[in-house]
C-alpha cells in the first residue's frame, strides 16, 4: 500500500511536472489500493451472502460453493420467522427489531450528548481534581466486565430495573462510557484555545463555548461517536441477555441465538438472518458517511 | 444561568425515559413460577406446548418460560442465582447437574415423589440412577443421549463394496471398513475420510477401551485418567486414527470448525462414518444425496462396553418459594406427553422406557435405532466433582490436543499430566 | 481562587456531574466489589469464604495457566497493535479523498466492524481459517503456488492460532479508520496550504501537518487499541468455543478470567485475575501519557 505516498525525492520537473496530471495519477492509484483492500474486506461477508442462499448440504461443500444453484430465496423469510419463534404469543422479529432500535437510538442520544458535555470539561476547564478525576474516567475502561457483571446486576436488580432497558439505557446518559469522553476530549483538544478566549470576551458562557463554538467543529467526531455508539448497542448481546427477561422485551442479537442450540445449527439460515439484522446499519453508515468529512477543512477555520 | 438550564434539561429527559421504560416493567413480575431450558426451536415449542397444556389444568399456577441460549445457560443462571432472580425449575443435563448438586443449589425431590407415588421405575435405571445420590433423587430424567451412535453413509459403503456394520463389530472391522470407504482424486487429496468425530470427543473411546476418568463416579478421590492403562490405549487409538490408520480428518482440518460443521461433512459425503449422539437425526433426515443408518459403536478390545453419555431432565431450585408448583410443573412436562413429543421429534430417546419403546421406534430414519434400547444398559457418566469440568477443559485438553496433533504419544501426555492431576485432585466439598 | 476560577470550576462539576454519578452510583460499587472478591473464594451458589492472598499467591506461584494467558495477551497485543493502527491510519488517508464511490468504500471497510462477534462471524472465520478447504490457505497457495497442505495449519497449530487471532483483527481497520478519517478533518486546510507555498511536496506535507495534527487522534486510538487487545474476549470465546486452544495457546487473560468466573465457579479467583490485569493494562497506559510528549494539541489547557 505504501505506492500510494508520492516518493519525495521525485523532481517536480519530472514525470509528475503537470499538478492536475499528479492529482489524476494519485486519485488512480488511491481508487486501485483501495479496490484490492475492498475484495479482502468484502469477500467474508460475500460468503455469508452466498452462504444465505445455500441448501443446508451446499454449506461447507469442498470447493467452496460461490454461487449456490438453485439460489434459496425462501431462506429469508424461513429465517425471519424462526428469530421471532415466539410468534404464538404475539412476538415477532418486527418486535425485536423496534425493541433493539429503542435502545439504540436512545442511548446513542445519551452517549452523545452526555460524552461530549463531560469530554468537554474535561478538555477546557480548570478545575481541582481534573487529573486524578480523567484518570479515574480511563481506569473504569480496564477492569473486564466479566468480574462486574455479576456486582453490576445485584445493584440494578436491587433498585429494581431488572427486566426493563434502563439498564441498558441510562449509562448511556450517565457520560456515555470512558471510551466516548475520552475521543471527545481528544477532539476538543486539538481545536485551538483562541476560539473559546475570543467567544468568552463576547460574551459567551462556558456552557455557550461548548454549544456554540466546538460542539460544530467537532462534528465528525461526534458522529463517530454516535455510529460507534448505535452499532454498539445494535448488536450487544451480553447486556441484554443478563438484563432482559420478558420474551416481549428482547432484541435481535437474542433473537439471533434461536438459531443456535446444543444439537445443532442451521448455518445458512443464520447467515440470512445475520445478514438481516445488518442491513439497517449498513444502510444508516451509507447514508450518514459524508458527515465524517464535514468539519473544519470544508467549513474553514481560519 | 445556562448551565442550569442544560442540567435541568438532562434530567427531565432522564425521569421521562424512566417513566416511559418502567411503565413496561409493571405489568411482569406476577407471582407464577418461573422454568429456564435451552434447546432448539422444535425443542422448545414441545416446551411451550407443554406448559400451555399444563396451564389448562393447572389454571392457578401461572408458568412463565425463559429460554436461554445454551452457550450462555450458566451464564444467566449464575447472574440471576446472584441476584436472587433464579428460576423455580431448571432444566439441567448430566454434566451440569452435578455443578448444581455439588453446590447445593438442587432440591431434594425424594418426599415429592413418595408423596404423589411417582414411580421411577418406569424411567430407565441407569438415567435415574445420575440423578441420583446417596438414594436421593434430584432431577427427574427427559432423555438419555449415550454417544455410540455411528451414522454410516450406505452410498458409501455400497461402493466401496463393504458389508454394513452390524451392532457387534469390533474395533478392528471398525478400522478396516474406514479404509475402505476412504477415497481421493487423481492428487491424493482425500476427498472421503473414513471417521470423524462430532466434536473432539475422547471419552466415547475412553469407556469402550474400559478406561476411566475417575476412581468413583459419584464419590471421586483420585483421577485414574493418566494412571489407567486402558484410558492410555484408548487415547492412542484415537490419535493412531489420525495418524496411524489415517482414517479420520487431523485437527488441522477440524479444529477450524472446532465442532462446527463436522455433521455437515457428513450430510455433504465428506465423511462416511460420523459418532455423536442420536440428536443429529432430524438434521440428517434432510439428506437427499444417499441413505444413511446407525450403527452402535464397535466393541472395545477387551469386549467390553461403556458409552459415555448426555441426556437431561428437570430438577427444583432450592431457591423457589413455590415448590410445591414447581414440582407439579415437573411431573407434568417430564411425563408420558412430553416424552412422546420429543420422541417424534427424532431428536431423543426418551428416558421413559414406555416412551423409548413405542413412540421412538416409529418407521423413521434410523432404522436401527432401536440399538439404542440396548446401549443404554452401558452408560456412563462424567465424574461428580466441582473440579471436573476444569480438569477435564483445562488440564487434560490442552495436553491431549498435542497429542491429536502429533508432537506427543499418548504415554508421554500421560506422563505429563500425572503431577497436575495429582495436584488437583477432584473435589466434592 | 479568584471568582471567575471559582465560577469556571462550578461549572465543570456541574458538566462532570452525570460522570461522577455513574462513578459513583453505578460503577464504584461493583468494581469495589470485585476488588474484595478478589480476597475471597466465591462459588456464586455459597457463601463467600475470606482468604486473603490466597488467589493471589495461586496465580503468581503455582498457575502456569496464568502465565500463559498473560503471554498469549501480551503477544497479541504487541502484533496487532502497531500493524493495525498504521494500515488504519492509511486507510484514513486513501479515503480521505474526493474519489468516484469513496461512500461505498467506505461502507465495505467498516462492514466487518459492523457483523460484530456473533456465532454467524465465528462460523465464517472458522471456515477461512480452515487449513485444508478454506479460503485463506486457497488464497495463498493461488499466490504463491505453495499447496494447501504444506500452508500453515493456523487455527489447529499451536503457533499459528495466535497469529490467525492477530490477522483476523486487521478486519476490525474501519474502525479506526473513521476515527482517522474524523481526525483528518481538524487539520485546517490552511496549513496544508502554507506547506505548499513553502514547497513542501506531499511526503512532507504529511511529516509536517497531517501527523502532529493528527497526533491526539494517534494517541487516543493507541491508549484505546492496546486497553482493547489486552482485553480480547469476544473472537477467542467464538473462535475456540470457549476454550481457548488448542493446547491453551489461544487462551487470552479475558477468556481465562471468563472461564474462572462462569464455567469453573471461582469468582474469587477470576476478580483476582482481574485486578492483575488491571494493573498491567494501567501501567501500560501510564507509560504512554508519561512519555506521550510527542502529542500535539492545538488547544492544550494552559495551567
Amino acid at each position: 500500500m505504501s505506492e500510494t505516498i508520492p516518493n519525495p525525492n521525485e523532481s517536480p520537473n519530472g514525470f509528475w511536472a503537470s499538478k492536475r496530471r499528479n492529482e489524476k495519477m494519485t486519485k488512480i492509484f488511491t481508487t486501485i489500493v483501495l479496490s484490492i483492500g475492498a475484495v479482502t474486506m468484502i469477500l467474508p461477508v460475500i460468503w455469508m451472502l452466498s452462504t444465505s442462499f445455500k441448501a443446508p448440504t451446499e454449506v461447507f461443500a469442498v470447493p467452496p460453493i460461490w454461487i449456490p444453484s438453485p439460489l434459496h430465496f425462501e431462506n429469508y423469510p424461513k429465517a425471519w420467522t424462526i428469530s421471532g419463534m415466539y410468534a404464538s404469543e404475539g412476538i415477532t422479529f418486527t418486535t425485536y427489531t423496534f425493541n433493539t432500535l429503542l435502545i439504540a437510538v436512545l442511548s446513542c442520544i445519551g452517549v452523545t450528548s452526555s460524552s461530549s458535555i463531560v469530554a468537554f470539561a474535561f478538555a477546557r476547564l480548570r478545575f481541582p481534581g481534573r487529573g486524578p478525576l480523567f484518570i479515574l474516567c480511563l481506569a473504569t475502561m480496564m477492569i473486564p466486565t466479566q468480574v462486574t457483571m455479576i456486582p453490576t446486576f445485584i445493584l440494578f436488580k436491587s433498585i429494581g430495573w431488572y427486566d426493563t432497558y434502563l439498564p441498558l439505557i441510562v449509562p448511556a446518559f450517565l457520560g456515555g462510557g470512558a471510551y466516548n469522553i475520552f475521543l471527545m476530549r481528544q477532539f476538543f483538544m486539538s481545536i485551538p484555545y483562541e476560539m473559546d478566549e475570543a467567544a468568552k470576551i463576547d460574551g459567551c458562557t462556558n456552557f455557550g463555548v461548548f454549544w456554540r463554538i466546538l460542539l460544530p467543529l467537532c462534528k465528525p467526531a461526534l458522529t463517530t461517536v454516535a455510529v460507534f455508539s448505535f452499532v454498539w448497542n445494535w448488536n450487544d448481546f451480553l447486556n441484554p441477555l443478563i438484563y432482559l427477561d420478558t420474551n416481549s422485551k428482547k432484541t435481535l442479537a437474542l433473537g439471533l441465538t434461536n438459531f443456535v442450540s446444543l444439537y445443532g445449527q442451521d448455518y445458512h439460515l443464520l447467515m440470512a438472518a445475520s445478514l438481516l439484522i445488518v442491513i439497517p446499519l449498513v444502510a444508516m453508515f451509507l447514508i450518514g458517511q459524508r458527515y465524517f468529512i464535514q468539519g473544519i477543512a470544508t467549513t474553514g477555520l481560519k | 444561568m445556562k448551565n442550569v438550564r442544560s442540567v435541568l434539561v438532562a434530567f427531565v429527559c432522564l425521569t421521562l425515559l424512566s417513566a416511559f421504560t418502567l411503565s413496561g416493567c409493571l405489568k411482569s413480575g406476577g407471582s407464577g413460577i418461573k422454568i429456564s431450558s435451552w434447546g432448539s426451536p422444535e425443542e422448545n415449542q414441545i416446551l411451550v406446548d407443554l406448559i400451555n397444556d399444563f396451564g389448562k389444568k393447572h389454571p392457578e399456577i401461572k408458568v412463565e418460560l425463559q429460554r436461554i441460549p445454551y452457550n450462555e445457560y450458566t451464564t444467566k443462571l449464575l447472574t440471576q442465582m446472584a441476584g436472587g432472580l433464579a428460576p423455580d425449575v431448571v432444566f439441567t443435563e448430566v454434566g451440569n447437574f452435578a455443578d448444581l448438586y455439588l453446590r447445593g443449589a438442587l432440591e431434594p425431590l425424594n418426599p415429592y415423589i413418595q408423596a404423589d407415588h411417582i414411580d421411577l421405575g418406569a424411567y430407565y435405571p441407569s438415567v435415574v440412577d445420575r440423578f441420583t445420590v446417596d438414594s436421593q433423587t434430584y432431577v427427574i430424567p427427559r432423555d438419555t443421549a449415550p454417544i455410540c451412535v455411528i451414522y454410516y453413509n450406505k452410498k458409501a459403503f455400497d461402493e466401496a463394496g463393504v458389508a454394513y456394520p452390524t451392532d457387534d463389530w469390533t474395533i478392528d472391522q471398525f478400522v478396516a471398513a474406514g479404509k475402505k470407504v476412504m477415497k481421493a482424486d487423481a492428487s491424493g487429496k482425500v476427498t472421503r475420510w473414513g471417521f470423524i468425530d462430532d466434536w473432539v470427543m475422547p471419552e466415547p473411546w475412553v469407556y469402550d477401551f474400559g478406561g476411566s476418568y475417575v476412581d468413583n463416579v459419584k464419590h471421586p478421590t483420585k483421577w485414574t485418567f493418566a494412571i489407567d492403562p486402558d484410558t492410555m490405549k484408548a487415547i492412542q487409538f484415537r490419535a493412531d486414527m489420525i495418524s496411524k490408520y489415517k482414517i479420520m480428518m487431523p485437527p488441522a482440518g477440524l479444529a477450524a470448525m472446532g465442532g462446527m460443521g463436522t455433521g455437515d461433512m457428513f450430510s455433504n459425503g465428506t465423511v462416511a462414518m460420523f459418532i455423536s449422539g442420536i440428536w443429529k437425526t432430524p438434521t440428517f433426515r434432510l439428506i437427499k444425496d444417499f441413505k444413511w443408518d446407525v450403527v452402535m459403536m464397535p466393541k472395545g478390545p477387551n469386549g467390553f462396553r461403556g458409552f459415555a453419555t448426555g441426556g437431561s431432565g428437570y430438577g427444583i431450585l432450592k431457591t423457589s418459594k413455590m415448590k410445591k408448583e414447581a414440582w407439579e410443573l415437573v411431573k407434568y412436562i417430564s411425563g408420558e406427553e412430553g416424552a412422546k413429543k420429543l420422541a417424534q421429534t427424532g431428536l431423543a430417546q426418551p428416558a421413559l422406557v414406555k416412551e423409548a419403546n413405542t413412540t421412538f421406534l416409529d418407521k423413521n430414519d434410523p432404522q436401527n435405532k432401536k440399538m439404542l434400547l440396548e446401549a443404554v444398559k452401558f452408560v456412563k457418566y462424567p465424574p461428580m466433582a466441582k473440579n471436573w469440568d476444569e480438569v477435564t477443559h483445562s488440564i487434560i485438553g490442552p495436553e491431549l490436543d498435542k497429542v491429536w496433533n502429533g508432537t506427543e504419544t499418548a504415554a508421554e501426555a500421560m506422563l505429563k499430566l500425572r503431577p497436575a492431576l495429582e495436584k488437583n485432585a477432584p473435589q466434592q466439598k | 481562587m479568584t471568582s471567575a476560577e471559582r465560577k469556571e470550576a462550578i461549572s465543570a462539576y456541574v458538566f462532570i456531574a452525570p460522570f461522577l454519578l455513574a462513578i459513583i452510583f453505578m460503577t464504584g460499587g461493583p468494581v469495589l466489589a470485585a476488588f474484595f472478591l478478589s480476597f475471597c473464594k466465591w462459588d456464586i451458589l455459597t457463601p463467600i469464604q475470606f482468604v486473603g492472598l490466597e488467589n493471589y499467591k495461586e496465580m503468581f506461584f503455582n498457575d502456569p495457566r496464568f502465565w500463559k494467558a498473560l503471554y498469549n495477551t501480551a503477544y497479541f497485543t504487541f502484533l496487532s497493535v502497531p500493524v493495525g493502527m498504521v494500515l488504519s491510519i492509511m486507510v484514513a488517508m486513501l479515503m480521505n479523498q474526493k474519489i468516484r464511490g469513496i461512500a461505498v468504500y467506505r461502507t465495505i471497510y467498516y462492514l466487518p466492524s459492523v457483523l460484530g462477534a456473533g456465532v454467524a462471524v465465528a462460523v465464517l472465520w472458522k471456515w477461512i481459517f480452515n487449513a485444508d478447504s478454506g479460503l485463506l490457505n486457497y488464497m495463498i497457495s493461488l499466490c504463491t503456488g505453495i499447496p494447501m497442505s504444506e500452508c500453515p495449519k493456523w487455527l489447529a497449530s499451536e503457533f499459528w492460532s495466535k497469529n490467525a487471532l492477530v490477522i483476523m483483527s486487521f478486519w476490525g481497520v474501519g474502525g479506526g479508520m473513521i476515527i482517522y478519517l474524523a481526525g483528518l478533518q481538524g487539520i485546517p486546510t490552511a496549513l496544508y496550504e502554507a506547506a505548499e507555498i513553502d514547497g513542501a511536496n506531499r511526503w512532507q506535507q504529511f511529516w509536517t501537518v497531517t501527523l502532529p495534527g493528527l497526533s491526539p487522534v494517534i494517541f487516543f486510538q493507541l491508549i484505546i487499541t492496546i486497553v482493547n487487545s489486552f482485553q480480547i474476549f469476544s473472537q477467542v470465546y467464538v473462535m475456540t468455543d470457549g476454550l481457548g486452544g488448542p493446547a491453551d495457546s489461544t487462551l487470552v487473560m479475558v477468556l481465562y478470567i471468563y472461564q474462572k468466573a462462569f464455567k469453573y465457579y471461582q469468582m474469587g479467583y477470576a476478580s483476582a485475575l482481574a485486578w492483575v490485569l488491571f494493573m498491567v493494562i494501567m501501567l501500560a497506559t501510564w507509560l504512554q501519557f508519561r512519555y506521550a510528549k510527542w502529542v500535539y494539541y492545538e488547544g492544550e489547557l494552559r495551567k
